[in-house]
Parts: structure tokens; C-alpha cells; sequence
């Protein structure tokens, strides 16, 4: 078992090496790039303001309902709602949609076309899987998932806008003025800079599990689901370390 | 040159190859017989490098692509064309995506150049007006012939088939054997799988028999007529391509 997760980590490790090596000697399909960014960005932007709005909506409820328990007036909404969106939620929740969307799709490819050996066809044909297939995925999911946070960012707050107009009778100046005072440069990079690494987490789990699918569709099967969950604990995990070190810098 | 050498390749308990030599001089035609899960598409991709063999060494132009350098693999790539027996065509790639694939990653053809070679190696392989098709949207035999087509664009200068006349019919297969005589006229050697011995006949300059992980017979069409075995009696006795000389 424990030789297994070394053996795994050794065999990331080194398919994460080729792909920055690739990427460094710029030998980039920039075409493909282009193509994996609309196929990351596109196809998950609905999703992500969907949800982003509605979570939105419930923080500016909740935090509401709290704050009147306390304090018998609904206050703090969007100070809370501002910062508790940006540092945590949205850069989680991005991730997980990512992570069930294009992590998912990326696995069942690589994964089928590992078993039609169409992998095997590339290396007859002057590249391999890592340089034709990785690297692109890698650069759309590494810049794309921090932008949809941003926009999941964006979306929260007008979410819990409407929320609090309607419900709270918050005004929308009064709320913006609050929201910006909660959210500093700091707050942002401290969500935006986890992103990044959730965005890396994802692309190195789903391609390392569509390249070792094993030889059939049951076990590309498994392995999209395996891909999947192994992505959601590790974020989860790598959150809690991630934010303690970023607190530690002081980006908080 | 193609040298293989006491090659050895097992799957868990099973094994496959036992010690397999023997070499392929340059513009021959060597097509490989021997039954089903014997191991010849194993041993086609142990020399294109594909699989590694277990022990053995495989020299491709005195260039040991058992271990030589990714460079040196690339450089040996470039000169082998290869069909898989599935045909294994890029299926998000259009048709003539696929048959371009080769000639954006070996040569350095201009968009007009890659359009002209494209559409001259479809009609070799008579596919003319196909290339904006998806691979899911041909026929088995099509997609065999469209990897044909893809394996030879570059002009390689080793064309390593696996059954690439499975699912054709008669006029077809006949065509395509044609193919493959007219690329030994320019200068391309061709391994070729085959359970068709009409085919192996018409094409052969040599033919190597696999059988229980050795190569028992390595010699002419004419000669294999004379070979004692078992299997061989069988396919010749099934297809009768030595009517015309029996009577
Ligand atoms: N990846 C693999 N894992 C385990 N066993 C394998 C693998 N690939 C091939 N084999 C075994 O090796 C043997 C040879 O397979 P191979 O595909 O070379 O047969 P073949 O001679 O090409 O047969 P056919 O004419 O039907 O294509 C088979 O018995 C198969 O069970
Ligand atoms: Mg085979």
C-alpha cells in the first residue's frame, strides 16, 4: 500500500516535470491551448454563477438571521459575506466544479484514448501524451480556474446583494461600501493565489489518472471516479495547508 | 536495416515471445504469419518501440531503440510508418487532421503542401473527398485504410503493418497489396502482419512463420510450400494458393 503511493507520487512527480520541462522550451500546441481554455472556461462559467449566486444568496440569508440573534439587526452582511467568499468559498467551490466538470472529462478522455491506443499512435507519430495532451490541459486549468473564481467572486457578491436589498433592506451603496472595505488586495490574493494551486491539483490528478486507466472501460470508468474524489480530498487537504501558510505570510 | 535479436517479452506468466531473430535488409517486403494471440502484433510494437522487451535488443539502422537516447527514438520514428490493427485514428481529428498529424510533427511542409500530400495519400488508399469526416463516421475498412494513408504521408522509410487488409474486400485487399509493391519501388521496407496467405503470397519477398514464441520459418513464399507444419498445411490446404501449380 504505502510502496503503491510512493510508486504513484514518483510517477506524478516526473509527468509534472516533463510538463513544465515542455512548457519552459515552449514546445506548446498554442492552437490546443485555445481550445482546452474554451472547453474549461466556456462550459463552466453557467455552472459557476450559478452557484455562486445562490451561495450568495444563502451566506447574505444566514449571516443575516445570525446577526439578528445577536445583535436584533441584520449587520456585518456583507463584510462577512465579502470575505468569507473571496478567501474561502469561491476558490473552493470553483475548484470542486472544475474538478467535477473538466477534471472528469479530462480522465475519461485521456483514458479512452488510452485503451484505443490512440496514446500509443502519438508516439508513432513524432510526440507523446504529456507533450500533446497534458500540456495543454495544464495551461487552460491553470489560468482558467483562477479567473472563473474571479468571476465566482463577482457572482457571490451580486448574489448576496439582491439578498440583502430584498430581504435586509441593505441599499446597494451601503452594501458596496462595506463589501470594499472588507475585501483588500490582501483578501483577494489570499483566495486567488489558492486557485492556482487547486487549478494544479486537479489537471495533475485527472491527467495522471486518464494516463494509468487500466486496460478496459470499467476501469476507465473507475478510474474517472477515483480521479474525481482523489481531486476533492487533496484540495480539501491542500486548502487547510495552504491557508495556514498564507496566513503565517500575512496574506490574509 | 532492421536486426532484431533474441528477443524475450512475457506477460504475467504467459510467455509470449521466446528468443525471436532475425533481420530485414533495406526494400523488402517481409510479411509475418502465424495464428491468433501468438504474438505478432506484440513483436511489430517491441520494434517500433512501443513495448519494451523483456530481454533482447532491436537495432533499427544500427540505432539499438531498445535503449537509446528520446532524441535518437524521435530520429528513428520519423523514418517508420505505423498502422495499428485497430487503426487507432485520433477520433476528435478529423480524417484529414489524422493523415496531417504526421506531417506537422516530422516535416517542416507548408499549409498548401501538408493540403497536397493529404489529398494525394487518400486517393492512394481510394479515399478521395473523405478528409472532413470523423473517424466514427467511417466503415472499419475505411479507417483502416485512412491509417494506411496516415502511416505512409510522411514517406517513411520502414512501413510496419498490422492486418492492414482485415475487413477488405477481395478488390481491395488486392489494391492495397499493390500499395504496398509499389512503395517497395521507392525504396520502403514493409513488415507486414497478415492471416491472409493469398495476400502474403502476393506481396511477400519473405515471409517469417511465429509460432509457440519462435520464428520457425524464415524464407520465400515458394519455399514455405515445402515446410513441415501443422498450421502451415492447414492455411495452405484452406486457401488453395497452389492450385494453379498442383495442376
Ligand atoms: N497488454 C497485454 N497484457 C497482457 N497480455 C497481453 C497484452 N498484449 C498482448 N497480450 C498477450 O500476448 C499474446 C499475443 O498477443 P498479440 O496481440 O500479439 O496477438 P496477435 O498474434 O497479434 O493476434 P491476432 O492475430 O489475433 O491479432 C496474446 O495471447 C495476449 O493474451
Ligand atoms: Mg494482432
Amino acid at each position: 500500500m504505502l510502496k503503491k503511493i510512493f510508486k504513484c507520487i514518483c510517477e506524478i512527480v516526473i509527468m509534472t516535470k516533463a510538463v513544465i520541462i515542455y512548457i519552459l522550451k515552449c514546445e506548446v500546441f498554442l492552437e490546443d491551448v485555445l481550445v482546452q481554455m474554451i472547453a474549461v472556461g466556456w462550459k463552466s462559467v453557467l455552472i459557476v454563477f450559478l452557484s455562486s449566486f445562490f451561495i450568495g444568496m444563502v451566506l447574505a440569508l444566514q449571516i443575516g438571521y445570525a446577526s439578528i440573534n445577536f445583535f436584533s439587526e441584520p449587520v456585518f452582511v456583507a463584510t462577512t459575506l465579502g470575505f468569507s467568499l473571496v478567501m474561502e468559498l469561491s476558490p473552493v467551490l470553483t475548484a470542486i466544479i472544475i474538478t467535477a466538470k473538466v477534471g472528469a472529462t479530462i480522465t475519461a478522455e485521456l483514458g479512452a484514448m488510452k485503451i484505443t491506443e490512440q496514446l500509443d499512435a502519438l508516439y508513432t507519430l513524432g510526440t507523446n501524451p504529456i507533450k500533446y495532451l497534458a500540456v495543454s490541459r495544464f495551461l487552460a486549468c491553470f489560468f482558467m480556474l483562477p479567473i472563473l473564481t474571479v468571476f465566482s467572486n463577482v457572482f457571490g457578491i451580486c448574489g448576496g446583494m439582491i439578498l440583502s436589498k430584498s430581504m435586509w433592506k441593505i441599499t446597494i451603496s451601503t452594501y458596496f461600501s462595506e463589501i470594499l472595505s472588507s475585501i483588500t488586495v490582501k483578501t483577494f490574493f489570499h483566495g486567488f493565489i489558492k486557485s492556482f494551486f487547486f487549478a494544479l491539483i486537479v489537471v495533475i490528478i485527472s491527467c495522471y489518472k486518464g494516463f494509468n486507466a487500466g486496460n478496459n472501460t470499467k476501469e476507465v470508468g473507475k478510474s474517472t471516479t477515483n480521479s474525481v474524489t482523489y481531486s476533492m480530498i487533496t484540495i480539501f487537504i491542500f486548502d487547510y495547508f495552504l491557508t495556514s501558510l498564507l496566513v503565517t505570510l500575512k496574506i490574509k | 536495416m532492421i536486426k532484431v535479436k533474441n528477443v524475450y517479452k512475457r506477460f504475467g506468466i504467459k510467455n509470449v515471445l521466446c528468443g525471436i531473430n532475425f533481420d530485414i535488409s533495406s526494400k523488402e517486403i517481409v510479411v509475418i504469419l502465424g495464428s491468433s494471440g501468438i504474438g505478432k502484433s506484440v513483436l511489430l510494437k517491441i520494434i517500433v518501440g512501443l513495448l519494451k522487451p523483456d530481454a533482447g535488443t532491436v537495432e533499427i539502422d544500427n540505432i539499438n531503440i531498445t535503449k537509446c537516447s528520446t532524441f535518437d527514438l524521435q530520429r528513428i520514428r520519423r523514418k517508420i510508418g505505423y498502422v495499428f490493427q485497430e487503426a487507432a485514428l485520433f477520433d476528435s481529428l478529423t480524417v484529414y487532421e489524422n493523415i496531417a498529424f504526421g506531417l506537422k510533427m516530422f516535416t517542416t511542409f507548408t499549409e498548401d503542401e501538408i493540403k497536397f500530400r493529404v489529398i494525394e495519400c487518400l486517393k492512394i488508399v481510394n479515399l478521395e473527398g473523405i478528409e472532413h469526416l470523423k473517424p466514427y463516421e467511417l466503415s472499419g475498412g475505411m479507417k483502416k485504410r485512412t491509417a494506411l494513408a496516415r502511416a505512409i504521408a510522411y514517406n517513411p522509410n520502414y512501413v510496419l503493418c498490422d492486418e492492414p487488409t482485415m475487413g477488405l474486400d477481395i478488390v481491395m485487399i488486392h489494391k492495397i497489396n499493390k500499395l504496398i509493391i509499389d512503395l517497395k519501388k521507392k525504396g520502403i521496407t514493409s513488415i507486414v502482419v497478415t492471416h491472409d496467405i493469398k495476400s502474403a503470397y502476393e506481396i511477400a519477398d519473405r515471409i517469417l512463420l511465429l509460432y509457440d514464441g519462435k520464428i520457425i520459418f524464415n524464407g520465400t513464399p515458394l519455399a514455405i510450400k515445402y515446410y513441415e507444419n501443422d498450421y502451415i498445411k492447414k492455411l495452405i490446404k484452406y486457401s488453395q494458393i497452389y492450385e494453379k501449380y498442383d495442376k
